[in-house]
């Protein structure tokens, strides 16, 4: 998929979003897209969804039936259980059947018993008595669950706790190297980064995607770029202790 | 069928909110009772009764399908749950097919309760006044649900629509009440279920010449509902 000279403001808004912004995904890769909170990461999504109508070149656009889109903070009934919105999840999109659920089918995901005993006590558990980590936590693994081509991934990690987050990023991850799935991930969080191997780095910077390189050398081509948001990043990476996977 | 855990998961949020449940049906329960509590365990009269019987389904089925069609899915959009589902069903069909049998549901088993309530107290023919009764929800529910789904591709806010929909209620009964022109069951619901009902209760005889109307109006809700599919917005009015 790719995308070229896009500009995009909203009706009601005087400030550019997008400033001939282009860009392309690369297939069976996870692309963290990096930018400030209202920095346009949400509405780019909205346009690689095909919910934004924009005037850009779009090049070998996915269906939507193709694409999980994950948005925070939608509210959910609070009284229905893990299990009930598993049966939502899963068996709303086809791909499960209500009878075939069981915590023991997501087993596959899970490294140790601790994620085995947490999928056990909130399969049980009210969604309204589960902390919005463990709602987060629950939603994205059964995202995972999903066969689709394209995963869209807002603020996954946002109000998860680090313990959480990685195994959420490991989730993602898996899509990537078991399924070779194509994969966006929007975040504002450069820790986030530890959770991947295998990535490209988006930056998303006045408008326009400034920095578009793999793991290897995002951080040189950061380092490059004389905005403060890039700065701000490199300096954030490079004091951070633990960077390794 | 992708739809039946999100039907599931609709039922579930129609009984969550009880007080919904009670003023869909306490409403003609108390207004049937308190009108005719002169024929209350008399058998005479029975057209009367039916007719008023008919009114209230009639109220019924507008009520469910004004909460949860159109004004229903413009707060699923601002709350992006709708937006989330699209993309996990991968089709907008699915979640409108599972609100409508979610409502269409829970509808038939408040008018099977009323009809058991009115039989008890009028000495009525359940069997035959159920049949009749779900044949009118049968008929009149699917284009009414249809025509509200016009709320779903206005770029109304979810503050908006709440009071719009008890305005518009009221503004329903007033116009069936008052009864000022037959034309005017193009834009009053209530009024194209309570003429079908009266067909089907027996108290009017359609001509053949006079059956266009509500084959017309038939159409016309539906085809708005068609047109407002196509141009339904799934992006919060919020974020734009």
């Amino acid at each position: 998929m790719k995308i070229e000279h896009l500009n995009f403001k909203y009706k009601k808004g005087d400030r550019l979003v997008f400033d001939n912004l282009s860009f392309n995904l690369v297939q069976g890769k996870i692309h963290i897209l990096l930018g400030r909170n209202g920095g346009g990461k949400s509405t780019l999504l909205d346009v690689l969804s095909g919910l934004l109508r924009v005037d850009a070149v779009i090049l070998n656009p996915i269906p939507k039936n193709e694409i999980l889109y994950q948005i925070q903070g939608v509210p959910i009934l609070s009284t229905i259980k893990g299990k009930h919105l598993a049966e939502l999840i899963l068996c709303a999109s086809g791909q499960y059947k209500s009878r075939d659920l069981s915590p023991e089918m997501c087993s596959e995901l899970f490294n140790d018993h601790r994620e085995w005993e947490k999928i056990t006590y909130l399969w049980d558990q009210q969604y309204g008595k589960m902390s919005p980590g463990e709602r987060r936590w629950l939603t994205i693994m059964l995202y995972c669950m999903l066969d689709k081509s394209l995963y869209l991934f807002d603020e996954p990690t946002a109000g998860v706790d680090p313990y959480s987050g990685m195994q959420i990023a490991r989730f993602i991850r898996r899509l990537q190297e078991k399924k070779g799935k194509t994969v966006v991930y929007a975040t504002h969080k450069i820790q986030d980064l530890n959770g991947f191997k295998d990535y490209r780095v988006l930056v998303l910077d006045e408008g326009k995607i400034v920095v578009n390189e793999d793991g290897q050398h995002w951080l040189q081509a950061c380092k490059k770029e004389k905005g403060p948001f890039c700065k701000r990043i490199v300096a954030l990476w490079e004091n951070s202790s633990s960077n390794l996977i | 069928m992708n739809s039946f855990a999100m039907i599931k998961h609709f039922l579930r949020v129609l009984m969550y909110y009880k007080i919904n449940f009670i003023f869909t049906l306490g409403v003609p329960v108390g207004s049937i009772i308190y009108t005719m509590r002169g024929y209350i365990f008399h058998m005479s009269n029975q057209q009367i009764v039916q007719t008023h019987i008919g009114y209230w389904i009639s109220y019924m089925v507008v009520l469910y399908a004004i909460m949860n069609s159109g004004p229903s899915l413009v707060i699923l959009r601002e709350e992006q749950f709708l937006k989330m589902f699209l993309f996990i069903s991968g089709s907008v069909r699915s979640i409108l097919c599972a609100k409508f049998i979610s409502q269409f549901l829970l509808l038939s088993i408040s008018v099977l309760i009323l009809d058991i309530l009115s039989c008890l107290l009028f000495g009525l023919p359940i069997i035959r006044l159920f049949i009749q009764s779900i044949l009118l929800i049968i008929l009149c529910s699917p284009p009414i649900f249809s025509l509200f789904l016009f709320f779903a591709a206005l770029p109304l806010r979810q503050e908006t629509i709440t009071p719009l929909i008890n305005v518009l209620i009221f503004c329903f009964i007033f116009l069936s009440v008052s009864q000022i022109n037959h034309l005017l069951i193009f834009v009053n619901p209530i009024d194209y279920t309570f003429q079908i009902a009266r067909f089907l209760f027996g108290v009017t005889v359609f001509h053949a010449v006079r059956l266009w109307l509500p084959i017309t109006v038939t159409l016309f809700y539906l085809l708005i509902g068609a047109f407002a599919v196509k141009k339904m917005r799934f992006l919060p009015i919020f974020r734009n």
